[in-house]
């Protein structure tokens, strides 16, 4: 019980007929960057939302390092740090500002807080800055300060809710690189679904879709356990007829096309390896390479929510 | 100290965003329209009468009781609107910019986040209409012989309790409402449902308006039994809009 950082009972909320979340079941260890994924309308955001006590369950319970979350009870809210999907700040503050005021809220006194809005702003790359009004800052700019403002209180666990989305190719790789530093000290637990930033990150990965948890394990685990054998077939020229000759073989599950890159998930990975040399000596001298790679997250989140 | 930071950001907000300043200079405003307008007004009309003929004013030389009169006029009339519109954003308009989601997740009660909105609003309503007072108290003095000040002190301690009530209404108004224009629209229509209720003949004596004529009396030094109906209502719509914006907000989905 006390190892866990999240811990959600049968977490369920009702909008009138809509369930955003239908009886979910989460358990998020310590000290791990934990990748929270779904497609739009999951209901990560609820969850998020149900964590820090912005909104009230339907049924269920929601834990953060042992403790029950609810509205009433601010204490359990020292233990959190909240990345809003759109952060707002007070336009007419400074980032130096609205750091400080933040460590008021968690109770720092006004030199502790002052300094500590030093620091975060040093942490996010936010010092030249630190004197201009919000009000003219661009998104990353923002995106960086909501993650400062979430880790004033230096808190347990770190929620955040796509924490990359809308950032330039730079700022990701910026905001990535700083994840990886905080879960030294704490526990992150980020939504996203750009899959490509879990592969980087997250330690673990929970997968949920229309309220409800499909799969949670290690990143490795999941791959081995949720994705089919993939084999990558490259050719010179387009083979016309080539996917669909694919496709009606016994042992294939899919096959995806992307200009002259076919990517075949097998049922069976070894009649796979047996019979593809033959089908594929068919292509002559169109055939540039073929090989089995290792699936990827996309190929687990694409066939969970498939069998789903 | 999490309520102290709370109060402040209320504060450095209302200066930074120029609401105090606006608030305070049409405070004032008003506070030396009234002891201009008890002077100009007897002389508008004489110069009226002079440039018609045939039309004769017989006038008294204006009086500070005339200040008084017209001071509670406006007091009446045109600062509740002032207040409405300033308190009308208070919480609606951080959820309409959607600030709100950050704050809250922060170790802090929703009662204290409301309440030092509500002190933040009640201070600069204190400093605005304490600017008034004395403008229009050293301008009268200039003018005429000026009112008596304990009377005027008096006068306008329950003119701001009645402005204190409808801050409150305004600001419940503001928390049950998604947006701003929605808040304002329910803030005015409180506000002039008291006044409706202020004008019915038996319960009027009872509504917080009836402050207002128990304000000028005292301002005039006229005798006269004390409104303690009307003050002590006016008391208990301020504590419920008050309770009432909690319950509400305790409970808000964000
Ligand atoms: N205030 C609300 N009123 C009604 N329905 C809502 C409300 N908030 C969320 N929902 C619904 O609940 C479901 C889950 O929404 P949620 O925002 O949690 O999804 P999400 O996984 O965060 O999606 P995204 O990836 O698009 O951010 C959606 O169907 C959404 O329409
Ligand atoms: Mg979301």
């Amino acid at each position: 019980m006390a190892g866990l950082a999240i811990e959600c009972r049968g977490l369920t909320k009702r909008y009138g007929a809509v369930m955003a979340l239908d009886g979910l079941n989460l358990e998020v260890p310590r000290r791990v960057v934990f990748g929270f994924l779904g497609p739009n309308g999951a209901g990560k955001t609820t969850t998020m939302k149900i964590l820090v006590g912005l909104i009230a369950p339907t049924a269920g319970e929601a834990r953060i390092a042992g403790r029950l979350v609810s509205r009433e009870d601010p204490t359990v809210r020292r233990s959190v740090g909240y990345l809003p999907e759109e952060p707002a700040f007070y336009g007419w503050m400074t980032p130096r500002e609205y750091l400080a005021f933040v460590g008021g809220l968690v109770g720092l006194s006004g030199p502790e807080a002052r300094r500590r809005a030093d620091e975060l702003l040093e942490l996010v790359d936010l010092r030249e800055a630190a004197r201009r009004r919000i009000g003219g800052f661009s998104r990353g700019m923002r995106q960086r300060l909501g993650i400062a403002q979430a880790l004033v209180g230096r808190p347990e666990v770190l929620l955040l809710d796509e924490p990359s989305s809308a950032l330039d190719p730079l700022g990701r790789r910026d905001v990535l690189a700083l994840i990886d530093r905080l879960a030294e000290e704490t526990t992150v637990f980020m939504s996203t679904h750009i899959l490509a930033d879990v592969e980087r990150v997250c330690q673990q990965v929970a997968i949920i879709a229309q309220g409800r948890l499909l799969a949670q394990a290690g990143k490795e685990d999941l791959r081995q356990r949720y994705a089919a054998p993939v084999f990558e077939i490259e050719t010179a020229a387009e083979a016309p007829g080539l996917a669909e000759r694919l496709c009606s073989l016994p042992w294939t599950e899919r096959v995806v096309q992307e200009g002259n890159l076919l990517r075949l998930m097998a049922r069976d990975a070894s009649r796979a390896r047996e019979e593809l040399p033959t089908v594929l000596g068919t292509l002559g001298g169109n055939l540039v390479r073929y090989e089995q790679v290792l699936p990827t997250l996309e190929d687990v989140f694409v066939r969970l929510l498939e069998i789903q | 100290m999490r309520t102290k930071t709370l109060i402040r950001k209320e504060l450095v907000e209302q200066w930074r965003t120029r609401r105090l300043w606006v608030l305070c200079a049409v405070f004032v405003f008003f506070g030396l329209l009234a002891p201009i307008t008890a002077k100009l007004t007897p002389d508008l009309l004489r110069w009226l009468a002079e440039t018609t003929p045939g039309v004769v004013f017989q006038l008294p030389p204006p009086s500070a009781a005339d200040v008084v009169s017209q001071y509670i006029k406006n007091l009446a009339q045109s600062l509740p609107l002032v207040v409405l519109l300033v308190a009308m954003g208070a919480v609606s308009g951080e959820k309409e910019r959607g600030t709100l989601p950050m704050v809250l997740a922060k170790p802090i009660s929703r009662g204290a986040f409301l309440g030092a909105k509500f002190l933040g609003l009640a201070l600069a309503l204190a400093l605005a209409l304490g600017l008034c007072m004395v403008s229009a108290y050293y301008y009268s003095l200039l003018l005429f012989n000026g009112p008596e000040p304990g009377g005027f002190v008096l006068m306008n301690l329950l003119a701001g309790l009645y402005l204190l009530v409808v801050l409150a209404l305004a600001f419940l108004a503001s928390t049950l409402a998604a947006s701003t224009v929605m808040a304002g629209v329910l803030a005015f229509g409180l506000w002039a449902l008291l006044l409706i209720l202020g004008a019915l003949p038996r319960i009027g004596r009872a509504s917080p308006t009836a402050l207002l004529s128990w304000a000028g009396r005292l301002g005039v030094g006229l005798p006269g039994e004390g409104e303690w109906l009307a003050l002590g209502v006016s008391v208990a719509i301020l504590g419920a809009a008050l309770v009432g914006a909690w319950l509400h907000f305790r409970r808000q989905e964000l």
